[in-house]
This record gives C-alpha cells, sequence and structure tokens, in this order.
C-alpha cells in the first residue's frame, strides 16, 4: 500500500490567517449588525408586543399618554430627593402589577441611571465644581492649584450639595426612562401616534410619524441585510478606504431607495383615493374604567407635586 | 448624543418647546407648498434615511468605528424646511421608542440638532456655492458649480453646523445652574456651569465628532454625484471654495434664490394633432448619465423643457397613457458645444407618419379589393 503524499500529512493550522496592519477586519460589519437588531428589537419588537392582555394594556392609549407626560413634568419639578425616590417606587409597583419583563426593561432603566445619571455627573460629587458643605474628605495636597483656568482646592471633599445633585439626576433620568418604557410596553406604538392630536398634532404630522415608524424598521432590516451578504461574501479583511467606500456606497443605494418608495408610496395612497386631505379616525370613548385610571393618575400627579 | 430628560429644568425645556412649536408649523407650511404632490409620504422618507443613516458604523483609523447623525446630508439633499422635520420626527423616535434622548428635551434636542444643524448647514452650504459662482465667472449658477467645489463647501458646511449644533447643547447645559437651583444653592439640574460644559462638549465635537460628520458628508455626496454626472475636480474650484469661505458672512442665503434663463431645449409629445401626451411621465438622460438627470411629467400641452449643462445626446423616454392605451417614445436630442439643440431623432413611423398612413390605406384597400374579387370569382 503506497502511503499518502506528504502535503496530506502535513500539519496544518486551521486558524485564520493573521489580518495585515493596513487591513481592518469585518469588525464594523459586526458592530453594525448588532446595532440594527438591537434597535430592531428594543423598538420594534417592543412596540409590537405591547398588545398584550394586562390591565394597563387594556387603558385607553389616551390616559396613559397624558398619564406618561403629567408624570414626567412632575418628575422634572421636583426638587427633592424623597418625592423622586416615592416616584420611583410608584413607577415600579406599577410595573410589577402591568406584566411586563420587568427584569428586562429594569436592566435598561438601570443601566441609564448609571451612565446618565451617575457617571456623567460624577465630578459634580466633590467641591472641583461647586461650593458645598463637605461631608468627608477624599484627598488632600499640599495646596491649591489652577489647572488651564480650573481651581483645584487644596482638600477635595464630596459635598451635600454635590450628594444632593447627583442623586437628583439619578432618580430623575430612571424614573423618566422607566416612565417611557412602561408607556412603549403597554402601548402599540400607531395609538400612541393617534393621541398626539390631543395635544393638537396635525393629522398630517401624526400620519407622517406612523408611516415613518413603519418604513423605520424595514429600511433598518434591509441595511441588516445589505450587512450580513456583505460579511457572508468576506474571505479576508477589508482595507479601511474599501470599507468606507462601501458604506458611502450603500447609504447612496437607501437614498434611492427611500426616494423610490416616497413615489410608490405616493402612487398607492392616490389610487386608494388619497387627495392631500388627511383625516384620522377617532379613538373609542372612555369607558369607565379609563375614567377612574384618569382620576387616579392625576390625583398621584398632584399629590407628589405638592409633597 | 441626545440630551437625556432630568438634566434641563421646565424653564429651559419648556422654552425650547415655545420656539419649535411655531418652527415646525413654519418648516411644514414650506415642504407643503415646495412638494406639489403630498408631502406626507416625502417626510416620511426623508425621516427614514435620516434615521438609518446613523446606523451605519464608519470604520475608523486605529480600528475604531463612529456613526454620523446624518443631519448635514438630510439638509443638503432635502433642504433645509424638510430636513427640519424629519430630523424632528427622527429625534422624537429616537425618544419614545429608543430611550436616546429624553422625552421632555426633545424641544430642545430638535433645536440643536434640526434647527442648529440642519438650518446652518444648508445656509453654510448653499452661501459657499453662491459666493463661489459669484466669484468665478464660469459658475453661471449654483449648479454648475464643480464636484469639487460642492464638496468641499459640504464638508465646511457639515464641520460648522455640528459644531454649532454641540455649542447650542452646551449653552442649555452650562446655563441650569443659573437659571435653576435647589433651596439650599447647589444645582437642580445639570450641575456643571458653561466654564465646563461648554469645553466638555465642544472638545470632542471640534476634534472627531465633527471631521466624522464631515468626512461622511463628503464621502457620500461624492458618491451620489458621480452616479449624475461625471468628475471634474479643478484647483480653481478650490480656490472659489476657499475664497467663498472668506466671503460668507455677508453670502449667507435664507431664502430660495432664482434666477431666469432662456435657454432651453422644448420638447411637445403627442400621441395626433390633436391629442398632446398631456401628463405623461418621462425620464431624461444626459450624456454618459445612468440615472436620470430629470424627471417629471409633460405639462397639459405635452410639452418637456429643459437646460442642457453638456454637450452631446440627451435621451428622452416618455410613458403616456392616451385614451386608446398605453404609449412610450424614446426620442434623442443632440446638444452641440454651445449647449444649442443640433438635431434630434424621431422614430421612423412618426418621422414619416403620412407616408406611412398613406401606404398602409393603399394595402388595406388593396386587399379589401382583393377579397371582393375573390369572392366574385368563387361565385
Amino acid at each position: 500500500m503506497t502511503s499518502p503524499p506528504p502535503f496530506l500529512l502535513a500539519r496544518r493550522s486551521l486558524a485564520a490567517p493573521a489580518p495585515s496592519s493596513d487591513a481592518v477586519t469585518a469588525n464594523f460589519l459586526d458592530r453594525s449588525i448588532q446595532r440594527l437588531s438591537r434597535i430592531v428589537q428594543s423598538g420594534y419588537a417592543d412596540w409590537e408586543l405591547a398588545s398584550r392582555e394586562g390591565w394597563l394594556h387594556r387603558l385607553d392609549p389616551r390616559v396613559k399618554v397624558v398619564a406618561a407626560a403629567s408624570l414626567l413634568i412632575v418628575v422634572s419639578v421636583k426638587r427633592t430627593v424623597l418625592p423622586e425616590a416615592g416616584i420611583a417606587l410608584f413607577v415600579l409597583g406599577v410595573f410589577l402589577t402591568a406584566g411586563v419583563d420587568v427584569r428586562r426593561i429594569y436592566a435598561r432603566v438601570l443601566t441609564a441611571g448609571l451612565v446618565f445619571g451617575l457617571l456623567v455627573p460624577f465630578p459634580a460629587l466633590f467641591n472641583l465644581v461647586s461650593e458645598g458643605q463637605p461631608l468627608f474628605t477624599v484627598a488632600r495636597f499640599s495646596g491649591s492649584h489652577d489647572l488651564w483656568g480650573y481651581a483645584i482646592p487644596q482638600t477635595i471633599t464630596v459635598t451635600r450639595e454635590g450628594l444632593h445633585a447627583v442623586a437628583m439626576l439619578f432618580f430623575r433620568v430612571t424614573n423618566s426612562v422607566a416612565l417611557t418604557l412602561l408607556l412603549a410596553h403597554t402601548t402599540p406604538f400607531a395609538d400612541v401616534a393617534r393621541t398626539l392630536r390631543l395635544f393638537r398634532v396635525p393629522d398630517a404630522f401624526v400620519v407622517v410619524i406612523a408611516l415613518s415608524y413603519k418604513y423605520l424598521f424595514l429600511f433598518a432590516r434591509t441595511v441588516e441585510q445589505m450587512h450580513l451578504a456583505k460579511k457572508s461574501r468576506l474571505l479576508g479583511p477589508v482595507r479601511p478606504r474599501d470599507a468606507r467606500h462601501w458604506v458611502a456606497e450603500r447609504m447612496t443605494f437607501l437614498y434611492r431607495k427611500t426616494q423610490m418608495r416616497y413615489e410608490e408610496i405616493l402612487k398607492v395612497m392616490l389610487a386608494r383615493g388619497f387627495t392631500g386631505e388627511v383625516k384620522l379616525y377617532g379613538l373609542p370613548a372612555l369607558r369607565a374604567v379609563d375614567w377612574s385610571a384618569a382620576a387616579a393618575a392625576l390625583l398621584a400627579a398632584l399629590a407628589l407635586v405638592w409633597w | 448624543m441626545h440630551i437625556p430628560d432630568g438634566y434641563l429644568g421646565p424653564a429651559t425645556y419648556g422654552g425650547a418647546w415655545a420656539i419649535m412649536v411655531p418652527v415646525w408649523r413654519h418648516a411644514a407650511g414650506r415642504v407643503r407648498a415646495g412638494v406639489k404632490t403630498s408631502e406626507v409620504p416625502f417626510l416620511a422618507m426623508g425621516t427614514v434615511f435620516s434615521f438609518v443613516a446613523m446606523m451605519f458604523m464608519l470604520p475608523l483609523p486605529g480600528g475604531t468605528t463612529g456613526h454620523i447623525t446624518g443631519t448635514p446630508l438630510v439638509a443638503i439633499l432635502l433642504g433645509p424646511s424638510a430636513a427640519v422635520v424629519s430630523v424632528s420626527i427622527a429625534i422624537a423616535i429616537q425618544a419614545l421608542v429608543l430611550g436616546d434622548g429624553g422625552v421632555t428635551a426633545i424641544g430642545a434636542n430638535c433645536f440643536n440638532v434640526a434647527v442648529v444643524g440642519a438650518v446652518a448647514t444648508w445656509g453654510l452650504y448653499t452661501g459657499m456655492l453662491a459666493a463661489a459662482a459669484a466669484v468665478v465667472p464660469r459658475f453661471r449658477s449654483a449648479g454648475a458649480v464643480s464636484l469639487s467645489a460642492r464638496l468641499a463647501a459640504a464638508a465646511v458646511a457639515a464641520y460648522v453646523a455640528v459644531n454649532l449644533g454641540a455649542l447650542a447643547a452646551a449653552v442649555e447645559l452650562g446655563i441650569q445652574p443659573l437659571v435653576a437651583g435647589t433651596h439650599s444653592g447647589g444645582p437642580a439640574y445639570f450641575p456643571f456651569p458653561l466654564k465646563v460644559s461648554i469645553p466638555a462638549i465642544l472638545l470632542p465635537h471640534l476634534t472627531t465628532v465633527g471631521a466624522l460628520e464631515s468626512a461622511a458628508t463628503v464621502l457620500f455626496l461624492a458618491v451620489i454625484h458621480r452616479t449624475e454626472e461625471p468628475t471634474k475636480a479643478t484647483a480653481g474650484a478650490g480656490v472659489a471654495a476657499l475664497l467663498a469661505l472668506l466671503c460668507a458672512g455677508p453670502a449667507l442665503a435664507h431664502t430660495v434664490q432664482h434666477d431666469v434663463h432662456e435657454e432651453a431645449i422644448a420638447v411637445r409629445v403627442f400621441y395626433s394633432v390633436d391629442d398632446p401626451a398631456a401628463f405623461a411621465e418621462y425620464d431624461l438622460f444626459g450624456p454618459g448619465d445612468r440615472d436620470p438627470h430629470q424627471t417629471g411629467r409633460t405639462d397639459r400641452n405635452g410639452f418637456v423643457g429643459f437646460a442642457p449643462d453638456r454637450a452631446g445626446t440627451w435621451t428622452l423616454q416618455v410613458r403616456g397613457d392616451s385614451s386608446h392605451g398605453f404609449h412610450g417614445v424614446t426620442m434623442e436630442i443632440k446638444v452641440d458645444h454651445e449647449l444649442h439643440m443640433e438635431s434630434f431623432s424621431k422614430p421612423l413611423v412618426a418621422a414619416y407618419v403620412k407616408l406611412v398612413t398613406g401606404i398602409s390605406i393603399a394595402f388595406g384597400l388593396f386587399g379589401v379589393y382583393a377579397l371582393w374579387a375573390a369572392r366574385r370569382g368563387a361565385r
């Protein structure tokens, strides 16, 4: 029996060839795909799944939108920590009884709170930015310094006012994001758009918003497919210049596609009798449970304002 | 990154809403007047494009990636009014659907991005093009400015506009300690004063974000213009763009300019002498164009008018629908170097319609006679 040829016996590495220093991997494709997936999942999927059966889902969208808007304003006008903490507990209670995925939603709420409520205003804790009543010392220097026009004091302390400011920002951000997501997960977007008429938004604008929302995710899907198609055809690294040109060409294609889609949509609308005037059907009359919920929300908002 | 809820006090975000409501009304009115068909699908697609444009991740030096906002692009492509409305709706959808940016801060975010960003882009871009046309005689109109000059203008406009929007956001945040405080005297909202907020927000935009937005705008416009007209980069155009930048102050345009020319070619399309191809769709291709140079519908008398901007053979395709069915025609119009019509082609049948009709009638009469003669012979 003859032995196999030497090239079959040679050990080969199955690892992908290392990219050259002037090439970029398909990282930008992966990041784009992840970003698009997040947008489609967190945006479209959440809104579309908002038509579930829960006590909050069954309420009239006008009550929910007005209640959410009122509470958002209350959150923004309160200037002490205790009412904000009360609002946070109230919203959490509503979440727990609403029949939504509390854990996943609150992961987003707390992430936003940590980033915008804690990380960004973190330097405000100290007496670096503004004076305040010191609570405890963090660092002590030999003397005060001037750094590019900014005064660094001799003693850096955490101040009461700084702690209050950061706590207020944290609660405001988390409460606002929680209220927005509560509305997003319990009310279909189409109903929210129609409710804008309460705020005297013209019907044409409401239709633009609804159309945009619908086609937004269609085009997001198109862009995702572009990136997946490119990735499936890549055998090696891509030069940065080529990658940027590819992105520019795909954006051009997308621009042309939106133009073409605009003309098609217009023809379809004209074919169905659209005359340029937009009139939307109204929402059904409020039921007793809707009025009760509206009254409860109003009382809660007033109580929080006076607290 | 947009301003989240909780950073601006009611006085600031309320004031922003109060400014934006009349701005939105005005912009929507201008779009309605400018778009002859319904503005609804036009604005919706503009919103979709401005939203989806920021989904593309651009590879940057160093192996990182970044994304653009797309506002300068939308402003240059759609105009300031449509950009204000489209970008505002995109910001609202981002806030409500994705939680990117606050709901109470929608007014402020729209002011910074849609108004300051889009209007500044448009004003700077058109102002520089108008100045280039005034400085360089062969640029008779903004449409004849070379591609390199347009790209230079777009780059400068995008960079400046993005930084102006960032400055507006920095000022709105930085004044919070001044306009709103707690009873104990500490900040009630965004805690950093102007001397912190302005450099903190402006420095990244001046160094990275503005450059990225500018580069992406130029890259995209270069690709889109490449599909519409031949690329002609001239050194003179670059100098013109720089001079335009220096003269940009008095030349800033805030309204649409116009110029009336007599040099145009009119083509009349008709089915018969008394039956013009009224309101028929047409596409006009210039020499070497892959995408139409001009599209639209003929007027009620079947006329198509266009002003050629280069010599060569222009192709006009008309798709008409008359009382007796669907018709289409393609014709070629030769334009000389003086941009005057040299000749045009007609389909053979159309050129000799009377002769062809006469021959057809003659054949028809002969056919009738042959049939009568055959039946008479059979009897």
